[in-house]
């Protein structure tokens, strides 16, 4: 452990480079002033919240079922470590492999450099977790009047395991390079449709499946409050003082160390054997000469941006299982949600609005997130379309149109959909041009913004869109969300909808008009970048 | 008319000035090389006349059209090689190709002998089917040369020719550029190589500190010198040096430092 006295200065510079990353932009800093404002508004709020009598009395009324239930929540929250581990090294800090090269060629003893490794991104995560989850957690067992020294020796535990946990989410996020891309792919297409109908049964769970669902809830923490299991031995001492559970406690102590030792030992020794390496993943694509439909339809300039968007989109396993996450989602609610409801007449005022709704948030935000997120992912190859012979708008269309066919995708699903609840046709084709309106011009509107917003650096593409752009979007989205429903049903109230529709179908002219107006204004300012502002 | 004009090009980057007042001319079927130290200008250049860049003052003329009114139609006769090498990852060789073949509105079956005799030369023709991630830089050069040169430019433009190529694929490189000017096609490169330089190009302009400082024939570069000087000299004179006063300082004092352990 000679290198021990080595750690405080490595912490040191991650802790400049983190305060550099702050001071490179001005919105970094805001965002960190407000969060930190957010977080304090919600320690006090929380604090006051304990505090009232009655919510006190019925705090202390459950406490056997809260402490009872404390195992779970150990074991759940130590489940999201690992995830939240895995995500910091494959997502958030990425490249950090280069650091571990940088570190091995130092004369610090290897298996330390890991440890160091895992320590620092598990305290990043844990200190996420303690904001957001052992802070309220400490002060509801503080109204559940636990003593200090209890809580104490709960709270470092509890610490000690997420750290842990979060460390072996780490290893396995170094590990994941050994994935090869295809299988990635794969996965991530899996996953998001296990997700995707996972999240929208629980949303929409009926009386019965909730009731099945707490029965199972119940049998994992019965097996988890078993002295047995390492989840319940934080916990141990709010039971009672006596050697089991002195016994408990102690090992819920060695326990996270004892895993932190034996992930930083595996990862060291499968590193240095050269066992983590990416696969040499030859992919042979056979290149066909033909050209497409869209070649046809828009020209070969457009017809090649749109190739290639398409080609790097089904090739890129975050976005498309990020696309394809929301669309089950939106299928199986759109499909699942109205059945739900009982009451006579729902369909000619419910189902519409459900339809407007869900098809904002989930078919509308992700086609227009996509615009921001594909031009950040251009970032050196930018040079390549602006140093092409492509009009502004031309280069503009190119990339749009990917985002367009998609919203088309979701536009189509949504007829068989409304056809299954038998809605009235006129009905229908109103809400096809409503939609159809506001997709053209929020996708225009988008794009304008995207371009003239996105941080063409960013390390995450899928977080490039610079904060005045986060803002602007969000207005549009929240003011269509807020008009839209209720726009709709006053229609439908008043038995307008084929004036409207008629109205809807002239209005495609100037929105067009307005589309194109937009398009060419942020083709104008996109070839205006300078090589220097992307790469 | 020239291929290629730097008209008075000033740029300045956040109130620094890379490159001062430069004007310069390529003619049709002339190899042109732009010498000069790392961070006198070269690369800005190249950026500007492609059109990545924008000039603080002063336009480029590409065979009359000026790349900051009429960006399109002087694009269009460009091959640009940058220094770092620009291709999509996800995509394979062909690809890539194939959205340069698009981008300039060119059918690229129509050229399919073409493009597969100059992967042969390039000793590309086995790897373009692979996906660019899979590539070496060296193959990623290669790459952006017949990109560059897949939609035949009546321009081309090559930044730090000899970077991450192989003597055999350079020797091939400079067997084409001679004999694309053989056919009146431009060529503009920079270089850190000077024989390179010398050999290759007809004519030479040396640039320090954003500033033109010498220009003329390469024959004439050396004549500008003492006789029997190495190039390297004369182009040491013209830019300065090694700082031998300070080499020699650090060589001590890293003496010195070992002395003590």
């Amino acid at each position: 452990m000679r290198d021990i006295n080595k750690f405080p200065v490595l912490f040191k510079y991650e802790i400049k480079s983190f305060v550099a990353y702050l001071k490179e932009k001005k919105s970094r800093i805001v965002g960190f002033i407000l969060g930190s404002i957010l977080i304090i508004l919600y320690m006090i709020s929380l604090l006051f919240m304990i505090n009232i009598p009655i919510l006190r009395e019925n705090l202390i009324q459950y406490k056997d079922t809260i402490l009872s239930s404390l195992p779970t929540a150990i074991f759940f929250l130590c489940l999201f470590a690992i995830s939240n581990g895995f995500s910091i090294v494959t997502s958030v800090r990425k490249n950090q492999r280069r650091r571990i090269e940088l570190l091995l060629q130092t004369p610090l003893k290897s298996k330390n450099i890991f440890r160091f490794f895992l320590l620092v991104n598990s305290i990043a995560v844990v200190s996420f977790y303690i904001i957001i989850v052992c802070i309220p957690l400490i002060i509801i067992l503080m109204a559940l009047e636990m003593n200090l020294v209890q809580l104490l020796i709960f709270s470092i535990s509890f610490l000690l395991y997420l750290l842990a946990f979060a460390a072996i989410g780490c290893m396995l996020g170094v590990f994941y390079v050994k994935v090869p891309r295809r299988k990635r792919l794969i996965l991530s297409v899996i996953f998001a449709i296990i997700f995707a109908i996972m999240y929208s049964r629980i949303y929409i769970m009926s009386p019965e499946e909730a009731e099945v669902f707490i029965r199972i809830l119940r049998t994992i923490n019965a097996v988890l409050g078993s002295s047995l299991s390492p989840f319940k031995w934080p916990a141990s001492l709010f039971v009672g003082l006596s050697m089991m559970t002195l016994m408990e406690t102690i090992l819920s102590y060695i326990f996270p160390l004892l895993l932190i030792e034996l992930t930083a030992t595996y990862l060291t020794r499968k590193y240095m054997i050269g066992a983590i390496k990416a696969p040499s993943e030859v992919i042979i694509i056979k290149h066909k000469y033909k050209r497409g439909l869209i070649y046809k339809l828009f020209g070969s300039q457009v017809g090649g941006i749109f190739r290639k968007e398409l080609k790097v989109f089904l090739r890129s396993p975050a976005m498309i299982s990020g696309f394809l996450f929301v669309y089950v989602l939106l299928v199986v609610m759109l499909l699942s949600f109205p059945f739900r409801i009982n009451e006579p007449g729902a369909t000619r005022f419910l189902v519409p609005t459900l339809m407007i709704m869900f098809t904002i948030i989930l078919g509308i935000i992700p086609a227009i997130s996509i615009i921001p997120t594909s031009l950040a992912l251009e970032r050196k190859n930018l040079a390549i379309l602006l140093s092409s012979p492509i009009s502004p708008s031309k280069l503009v269309r190119g990339k749009i149109l990917l985002s367009d066919i998609l919203t088309a995708i979701v536009i189509a699903s949504l007829i068989p959909i409304m056809l299954m609840y038998q809605m009235a046709p006129i009905d229908i084709l109103l809400i096809l041009f409503m939609i159809l309106n506001i997709i053209l011009i929020l996708t225009a509107a988008s794009t304008y913004i995207a371009v003239r917003y996105t941080d063409f650096k960013a390390e995450n593409p899928r977080k490039a869109l610079k904060f005045p752009g986060v803002i602007i979007m969000l207005i549009l989205i929240l003011v269509s969300y807020m008009i839209l429903p209720a726009a709709l049903v006053a229609v439908i109230m008043c038995n307008l909808q084929f004036y409207v529709m008629l109205f809807l179908v002239i209005l495609l002219i100037p929105v067009y008009q307005v589309r194109r107006y937009l398009f060419n204004a942020a083709g104008e300012y996109l070839l205006k970048l300078e090589i220097t502002e992307y790469t | 008319m020239n291929a290629l004009e730097f008209v008075n090009i000033t740029k300045y980057f956040d109130g620094k000035r890379a490159v001062n007042n430069f004007t310069a001319y390529v003619k049709p079927g002339e190899i042109v090389a732009l010498l000069g130290p790392n961070g006198s200008g070269k690369t800005t250049l190249l950026r500007i006349a492609t059109g990545l860049l924008k000039p603080t003052h002063g336009d480029v003329l590409i065979f009359g059209h000026s790349i900051l009114h009429d960006p399109i139609n002087a694009k269009r006769m460009i091959g640009f090689v940058p220094d770092e090498p620009y291709a999509y990852d996800v995509l394979s060789g062909y690809e890539n190709i194939q959205l340069i073949a698009d981008l300039w509105e060119i059918d690229l079956k129509e050229k399919k002998d073409e493009l597969e005799r100059l992967a042969q030369i390039l000793e590309m023709n086995e790897v373009l089917d692979r996906t660019v991630a899979t590539y070496s830089a060296g193959m990623k050069r290669k790459l952006n040369i017949i990109m560059a040169l897949i939609h035949d430019p009546s321009l081309l433009i090559i930044d730090e020719i000899t970077s991450s190529l192989d003597p055999k694929a350079l020797a091939s490189i400079e067997l084409i550029l001679k004999g694309l000017k053989q056919r009146g096609i431009a060529i503009l490169f920079t270089t850190h190589i000077l024989e390179v330089a010398e050999v290759l190009a007809d004519r030479v302009i040396i640039i320090h500190q954003g500033e033109k400082i010498w220009e003329g024939a390469s024959a004439q570069l050396r004549e500008s010198g003492e006789k029997n000087k190495r190039i390297k000299d004369i182009f040491f004179e013209l830019t300065g040096g090694p700082e031998y006063t300070l080499i020699m300082e650090y060589l001590k004092l890293r003496e010195k430092y070992a002395g003590y352990q």
